[in-house]
């Protein structure tokens, strides 16, 4: 009769089950980043005349696209994945125009500027390299943060495990 | 410095909002709520709820509040995935729209005190 009652009254019970195991993706997903801004940071500091810094920055940059090319995903993440590999192919771009003598880095007061070679096209821009670590640095965290929240996925097995037992 | 330590707070902020607005798409789940929802869940995960949770424990050493923070940090995904999951269930209770945000903080504050309970042997 009990039975009966329940069905007619049809309730409906949510009930949700947080497990809390080590998160492993998501330590790695740090440590990744702390080192990548770290190494961006050596890269950018103490810049030299010449073409060294366009070397390590086509490596680093490098580096990273083909880390996150392979990401496959679907919708907005997948648009905001495009997004980010553009940037990172702009400063794979500008990387190769450094060592192919277009582009020169000159340096006052300290400080860096990027500025194309004085018998090309357009002799007159002036990029600070501080801007160009900036962007790079918004840029790879903006991609470890979406990566950070979208690394847990719930395991369906589990669940069907525990409602074996 | 400062400069950076800025650029970093403030593209982490926007990292985590995306990410779960990202997450709420992917679910079809994206409303106005959840939008708004997104934007003040770092505030509440890493700020409001641990001062709660610290408020209510005042023996804790140093250490284990620092070992309870790293830990908060590593479960805002399976947080985020929770929420997105719950807010897919009650889709078939069919809640109303203006009801939705109170759904939404409670689902937020029962799998907050879930969470805490469980870090409590562990870490405390």
């Amino acid at each position: 009769m009990n039975d009966l009652e329940n069905k007619e009254l049809k309730k409906t019970e949510i009930i949700v089950k947080l497990s809390y195991e080590p998160n492993w993706p998501t330590r790695i997903i740090f440590i990744r980043l702390i080192i990548t801004i770290v190494s961006a940071l050596i890269i950018f500091t103490d810049i030299s005349e010449g073409t060294s810094f366009f070397r390590s920055l086509f490596i680093f940059c490098s580096s990273i696209l083909f880390a996150t090319i392979g990401i496959s995903s679907f919708g907005w993440k997948q648009k905001l994945h495009n997004v980010i590999h553009f940037v990172l192919y702009m400063y794979i771009t500008i990387a190769a125009l450094g060592l192919f003598n277009l582009l020169q880095v000159m340096t006052v007061d300290g400080k860096g500027y990027v500025y194309f070679n004085p018998m090309g096209p357009m002799p007159l821009i002036h990029v600070s390299t501080n801007v160009l670590f900036y962007i790079l640095v918004v840029v790879i965290i903006l991609l470890s943060c979406i990566q950070y929240v979208n690394s847990y996925e719930p395991d369906v097995r589990n669940l069907e495990k525990e409602e074996a037992r | 410095m400062f400069t950076l330590f800025i650029i970093i707070v403030s593209a982490c902020y926007f990292g985590v909002v995306f990410g779960a607005i990202i997450k709420f798409k992917e679910k079809n789940v994206c409303t106005v709520s959840t939008i708004l929802f997104s934007f003040i869940l770092p505030f509440e995960h890493f700020f409001l709820f641990p001062k709660h949770y610290f408020k209510d424990k005042k023996n804790i050493s140093l250490y284990k509040r620092i070992r309870i923070v790293l830990t908060t940090a590593e479960l805002l995904p399976i947080i985020i995935t929770g929420l997105a999951e719950t807010l897919v269930m009650s889709g078939y209770t069919q809640v109303d729209e203006e009801k939705q945000p109170r759904v939404l903080e409670g689902i937020a504050k029962n799998q907050y005190d879930e969470i805490y309970g469980t870090l409590c042997p562990h870490c405390v």
